[in-house]
């Protein structure tokens, strides 16, 4: 019986073309996500080492196995209870401060980048540059400065810088908020201005509304530093309007009173507690991060 | 009342680039003015000058008897529709609708009875609850209509607002807008650079060039006596044929052609030597191989295009084309454009019905209609003797005016 052999043909199906181009894109892949990996571990280790370590029985120093057995939960108890370091105040106090310099900054910055990316005026393109400028003053000369101008106005030991700083924004984000507004479209603001709306009516109601993504990237921004500021709460506030920064970077002791021991878990404990507040901030605020619908009203 | 009196309107940029040069310009109360012309001619920011979003440099803007040269936006009892819409993305098609009252601080209940109204006579009743994001172009634009409506202005104006509207969808705006128009009776100044826009919905139309007014009058004018080359040119599609031609010996001369002046009658003494002739497309009518005519002209056919409803035929001549800058800027958008560059004279364009005889590289007669053509100055462009039928029987059929 004779068969018909039929030639084979080369397979030039886009299948065959997708997957022998797959290996490189494989082998590429792997090495982006190492380099991912390894970079990102540089920066989980030592939370995760801080968060093991805080677990450990509260007399453990720096040293010993990296998994505890058992897990000393209790450390975080301790830590939120410390009968002279009351963690709910001072969690208070940082939340109040947080705010307090970051609303205003946020909103501020965002009115100034307003200004800066719609109103025309004399100058304006030299007060911006000026303003830019600014960023580059180092933080050094400016912090001495700033402390003693608060201290000839007695405003140490009150919360009034906090809220000057938020009243007077931040040179980032009103650069941030300007390169936004730039891109928005003109027509709504004649939309506007024919409806009836004056400038402020315009940013409060129209703008400030459509600018939920940019809103939540400078709140974030700005209410992080404010969160982990070490230095101001340290130098204008006494011991009890304090925020958690300068308490955890002072540590736990054991037993509290005099012949006591630093206490790392425990201090470890208070500090995993002090980065929780900025991730739920961070992760309630996320969803706004992608939202952008500023263009749907508009056509071209 | 809500008349409009522009008066020597000029409005330069700090550039220097002077966007409107001297406009005046009287709109009647409850008139439906177009304001039409290619791109960069002004006419936008003649309308933005109306509604006060930009500051004219020189001159005055009367809406009814109040100087409103000064007065901001808000204060001038105008609405206006924008191009791109300019809905408020945050806002439902109800808050869309209703903001302007809110802010002029219009009682509630008068909000809630003008946004339903608004809603029911542009069909939005099911759309009140819908952001933009949520709605089409053409539902866009009907809330766009309706925040202007709800408002009642004395004035409304409307900058191109059907132009990101896919064709069809055009059609039937277009004719609600007209029948809105119809319903509320309220002063319009209508901006377009699509001459159809302007011919069907205006009462009378400003043609706009380099900043200035052209001419102004009812559609039908504007197409059987334009002023000058740049009016016929620009009403009319496709384009008017314009080319040049002499007076010599009682005949009319170009391309080899030779026609009998006589046929115009006593109108043929008021041309000089030298001459621009036009003739519109759908003015040429084809002969048959037995059939005559005063005036006609043979020419070997290079491009057809059927459109269904009527055939396309663009032909060579060995004339000369009469292209002024302005001109060119008009053809631009036409594919004639592509056909004058090419190397074998210049290219015209007649307008024949559907089932037209012609077949490409055929050899074709046409017939001039010799009241049906213009005559211009080709020193000044001025129109020296408009194409003006005697009855309806002599416009060529089934094209029987500007419109597709």
């Amino acid at each position: 019986m004779s068969s018909l052999t039929l030639p084979r043909l080369r397979d030039k199906s886009p299948r065959r073309r997708r997957r022998r181009r797959s290996r490189s894109w494989v082998l590429g892949r792997a090495l982006v996500y190492a380099t991912v990996l390894l970079l990102a571990a540089a920066f989980v280790v030592p939370v995760l080492w801080g968060f093991l370590a805080s677990l450990r029985q509260h007399q453990a120093g720096v040293g010993g196995s990296i998994v505890p057995n058992p897990l000393h939960w209790e450390n975080y108890s301790r830590a939120w209870s410390y009968p002279s370091l009351s963690f709910p105040h001072y969690l208070k106090n940082t939340v109040f401060v947080t705010s307090l310099a970051t609303i205003p900054t946020v909103l501020t910055s965002a009115m100034a980048g307003f200004g800066f990316a719609r109103h025309r005026a004399r100058g304006r393109n030299l007060l911006f540059l000026f303003m830019i400028g600014t960023t580059f003053v180092p933080f050094a000369v400016t912090f001495l400065m700033s402390y003693f101008l608060f201290l000839q106005v007695h405003l140490v030991d009150t919360y009034w810088p906090w809220f000057l700083w938020g009243l007077s924004a931040n040179a980032g984000m009103i650069f941030l908020f300007r390169q936004f507004y730039m891109n928005f479209p003109r027509e709504l603001d004649d939309a506007a201005s024919i409806d009836g709306c004056g400038r402020l009516r315009t940013f409060v109601q129209i703008y400030l509304p459509n600018s939920t993504s940019i809103l939540a990237v400078a709140s974030i921004i700005m209410g992080i530093g404010w969160w982990g500021d070490y230095i101001w709460a340290s130098l204008l506030l006494n011991n009890h309007q304090t925020t958690l920064s300068p308490i955890i970077a002072t540590g736990y002791y054991e037993p509290p009173g005099s012949n006591s021991f630093f206490s790392v878990p425990e201090t470890l404990a208070g500090a995993m507690m002090y980065t929780i507040p900025p991730l739920l901030f961070f992760f309630l605020l996320q969803k706004k991060l992608a939202r952008g619908i500023v263009t749907t009203g508009v056509k071209g | 009342m809500s008349r409009i009196d522009l008066q020597d309107i000029l409005k330069e940029f700090p550039n220097g680039v002077r966007a409107v040069d001297g406009v005046s310009l009287t709109i009647d109360d409850g008139e439906f003015m177009v304001l039409v012309g290619p791109s960069g001619c002004g006419k936008t920011t003649l309308l933005r000058c109306i509604a006060g979003l930009e500051e004219v440099t020189d001159g005055a803007v009367f809406i009814g008897d109040r100087d409103v040269t000064d007065v901001a936006p808000k204060d001038r009892d105008i609405a206006m529709v924008f191009q791109n819409y300019a809905l408020y993305p945050h806002m439902t098609v109800r808050r869309n609708i209703a903001f302007g009252l809110k802010v002029h601080g219009t009682p509630r209940a008068e909000i809630a009875a003008r946004v339903a109204e608004a809603a029911r006579l542009l069909g939005l009743e099911d759309l009140l609850d819908r952001r933009p994001l949520a709605l089409s172009g053409g539902q866009r634009q009907r809330v766009a209509m309706g925040r202007a409506i709800a408002r009642r202005p004395v004035v409304y104006l409307m900058d191109e607002p059907l132009s990101n509207l896919d064709a069809k969808l055009r059609v039937r705006v277009r004719a609600d807008l007209a029948r809105l128009h119809e319903q509320l009776g309220v002063t319009t100044i209508y901006v377009t650079h699509d001459q159809v826009e302007a011919m069907t919905l205006a009462d009378r139309a400003a043609v706009m060039n380099g900043g200035q007014i052209q001419q102004v009058d009812t559609p039908q004018e504007l197409y059987w006596s334009p002023v000058n080359l740049f009016v016929a040119a620009f009403i009319g599609s496709p384009s008017m044929n314009l080319l040049e031609a002499r007076v010599e010996g009682g005949n009319l001369k170009f391309g080899g052609f030779s026609l009998p002046l006589d046929e115009l009658g006593d109108n043929a003494r008021k041309l000089p030597p030298r001459v621009v002739l036009g003739i519109r497309p759908e003015h040429l009518t084809e002969l048959g191989s037995d059939e005559t005519a005063p005036w006609s002209i043979e020419a070997d056919v290079s491009v057809v295009e059927n459109l269904g409803a009527e055939t396309l035929v663009f032909f060579p001549l060995d004339v000369t084309a009469v292209e002024p800058d302005e001109l060119v800027d008009i053809r631009e958008g036409e594919e004639q454009a592509g056909l004058i560059a090419a190397d074998h004279g210049t290219m015209l364009t007649a307008r024949l019905p559907s089932m037209a005889r012609t077949a490409t590289r055929k050899r074709i007669r046409l017939a001039l209609h010799p009241n049906l053509c213009y005559f211009f100055d080709p020193a000044t462009g001025s129109c020296i003797l408009a194409g003006r039928p005697r009855s309806a029987d002599e416009i060529p059929l089934p094209v029987a005016g500007p419109l597709q």
